[in-house]
């Protein structure tokens, strides 16, 4: 991209496509359709799932770690991402299942028939049988995915163009984007919003034309596009950084004011990242709920983005490596925690069950962590690695 | 001569403050000159007013004089190209307005030399910027700068590392890449050397042989070794202007310096 980038950055590059590829690799060969079964299809998906989240936590990594603003936000993006794939797998199963069953009457469907068909299916369960206005491209693939881009894209344009232009910064711009979060999740819990209020969107893990694999075929193959994809993304981004545009970025997270004052317009940098790192998020999203098979406002709630930033903190920001790290760590230790896997531990009066006292635990480990590494634990691991030397 | 930046008549209110009264002012090409006055008289919000950072309540800030002749009227007609006060802090920063802040403000994370390239005068728009690369001429550009600013043997190294005084001449460098007309200078020589004051001394004369500067400090002694015109600022007022001999003789400035 440019001479800004060293010879230790490409390195670095070849390091990651290598370890992603033997990552991949290594789940392929012990999955249960193209390997020895080692690891079940859940597992897979989990992984898979996994994977998506490191790429939000990519993005997450770029806007605060590197520019500098904490927006606790991105999970809106996230689940925006979900939802506009979520509308297409959705209509589309309900079309066939709704023609498939109608074979069996005498007279093919009318197009009204077959619309009111697929509207009492879908909305049915918020008391409507009409097809909202928005999902008027839900018959379509490609309008859908255009939309996983452009709907996030959009809102954060609007929302950061309106708050960077009034210099929102600090705490209070964080306070803004968990406000932004919050309206969205409660619009989406109503039952007019057309997207079926707090039912969410459900059976997207059934892939429309597809069934006939079966999931523990279409889980491996959404684990693969999901590695393709953190990979292309964490390529993108390193060599982002390793630009000029990263020197400038990185420069407004250390002092606003002085790059404003080089004649640089600070306002559209932050509004070029906040929508470029929006728009992954939302690419993540929209491979993650095929995986996790249901969205539903729920997964919007403020509190999800602000795990985000807990996750980035944890694995050490400003690295990109830590924040996969601390994405994946947390998120799959969670996930065992509070799957009821771990064992419950008894001090006679006191029972710690694991699935509520998950969130004690983070809460300690994250308190831990900053006390002995400011670089979160990939920081941590740098300093036993260099102390042992 | 031509005149390269006109304040007229400015005021400011911060809260029933007038941090400046009716003040005017102007600097030429290629001149140095020198603002003193004690705390409080309102030097740094003379600074954010050409800069852009406050604007006033009253005044005109006008930048680069030009003298057009019209062939309808058979004469010279004075245009000023700017209207600074219609500018943000970035458009006036493009213009060719350079400002050094009291405190020495470098990124203190990154090299000397990534520290330079960051204010080379290009093309700023991020999409412009993502493919940005350094040409050789430069790398010749800011090893001259380098030089100039007495920072060529810390080329690679941290910003953050550099000495008080250092911070100060990056910071100067930064400016110096961006090919400024004017540069605004807040007191340079806060927290330096016997030694490091001579040196910025020789930075400052040497820039204003082919660019205008205007170095704002209340030390006097620094003041005298520039050698260039000051005015005095009390109470956002202009209080005496001249050359550092008349004013230092002068009443009302030996009283507002040791009086009260």
């Amino acid at each position: 991209m440019s001479n800004y980038i060293s010879n230790i950055a490409h390195r670095h590059m070849l390091i990651f496509i290598i370890a992603i590829s033997i990552f991949s690799l290594f789940v392929t060969f012990l999955s249960e359709p193209y390997g020895n079964g080692l690891i079940s299809t859940s597992f897979v998906k989990t992984l898979g799932k996994t994977v998506c989240l490191c790429i939000i936590a990519l993005a997450m990594d770029i806007v605060w770690g590197y520019c500098g603003i904490l927006s606790l936000g991105h999970f809106a993006f996230f689940g925006l991402g979900g939802y506009m794939i979520g509308m297409w797998l959705m209509y589309e199963r309900t079309s066939i299942i709704v023609i498939e069953s109608s074979v069996s009457e005498l007279l093919p469907l009318t197009e009204t028939e077959l619309s009111a068909a697929i509207g009492n299916q879908i909305f049915g369960v918020v008391g409507g049988y009409e097809i909202p206005a928005i999902w008027m491209f839900a018959d379509n693939l490609l309008i859908q995915l255009f939309l996983v881009v452009a709907v996030p894209g959009v809102l954060a344009f609007i929302f950061g163009w309106l708050a960077f232009r009034s210099r929102v910064t600090g705490v209070y711009l964080s306070i803004l984007t968990q406000a932004m979060t919050l309206a969205l999740s409660l619009y989406l819990f109503q039952n007019d919003s057309g997207l079926r209020g707090n039912n969410g969107l459900s059976g997207l893990q059934n892939i429309p034309g597809l069934e006939y694999l079966g999931q523990q075929i279409i889980s491996i193959w959404f684990f693969w596009i999901s590695c393709i994809f953190l990979l292309i993304i964490f390529l993108i981004f390193y060599l982002l950084i390793h630009s000029k545009f990263g020197l400038i970025i990185t420069s407004i997270r250390d002092n606003e004011t002085r790059v404003r004052f080089l004649g640089y317009n600070v306002e559209i940098y932050k509004l070029f990242v906040f929508v470029l790192t929006a728009i992954v998020s939302s690419i993540a999203g929209a491979l993650y709920y095929p995986q996790a098979g249901i969205i539903n406002p729920a997964e919007l709630a403020p509190i999800a983005s602000i795990y985000l930033a807990v996750w980035v903190a944890i694995g050490g920001r400003g690295t990109l490596y830590g924040a996969m790290i601390g994405a994946a760590t947390v998120s799959l230790f969670s996930s065992w925690f509070t799957g009821g896997q771990a064992p419950d531990i008894s001090f006679g009066i006191l029972n710690i069950e694991w699935v509520n006292w998950w969130t004690v635990l983070l809460g300690f480990g994250f308190v831990v962590i900053t006390i002995f590494s400011e670089n979160g634990l990939l920081g941590l691991v740098k300093k036993i690695f260099v102390s042992e030397k | 001569m031509s005149t390269l930046l006109k304040v007229e008549k400015i005021s400011v209110t911060f809260d029933g403050f007038k941090a400046i009264n009716n003040l005017s002012y102007s600097i030429e090409k290629s001149e140095l000159k020198a603002i003193i006055g004690p705390n409080g008289a309102g030097k740094t919000t003379f600074m954010d007013i050409i800069t852009g950072q406050t604007k006033p309540n009253e005044g005109k800030v006008l930048f680069g004089k030009r003298e057009v002749w019209l062939e309808s009227d058979q004469k010279y007609q004075t245009i000023w190209e700017e209207n600074l006060l219609s500018k943000n802090e970035s458009q006036i920063a493009l213009l060719g307005i350079g400002r050094k802040f009291q405190r020495p403000t470098v990124f203190e994370l990154k090299s000397v030399f990534e520290n330079l390239t960051i204010s080379l005068k290009k093309n700023r728009n991020p999409f412009n910027v993502l493919f940005q690369k350094i040409s050789n001429e430069e790398y010749e550009k800011i090893e001259k700068i380098l030089n100039e600013i007495n920072l060529d043997i810390e080329k690679n190294r941290v910003a953050g590392e550099l000495s008080h005084g250092q911070k100060q001449w990056l910071e100067i460098g930064m400016l110096l890449t961006q090919d400024p007309k004017l540069l605004l200078i807040d007191e340079p020589a806060a927290g330096m050397t016997v030694n490091e004051r001579k040196k910025t001394v020789q930075i400052l004369r040497k820039l204003s042989s082919d660019k205008s500067v205007i170095v704002v400090e209340h030390d006097m002694e620094f003041v005298k070794d520039l050698e260039c015109e000051v005015t005095v600022l009390h109470e956002g007022k202009i209080l005496a202007e001249g050359s550092i001999e008349s004013v230092s003789s002068d009443k009302n400035v030996v009283e507002v310096y040791l009086g009260r």
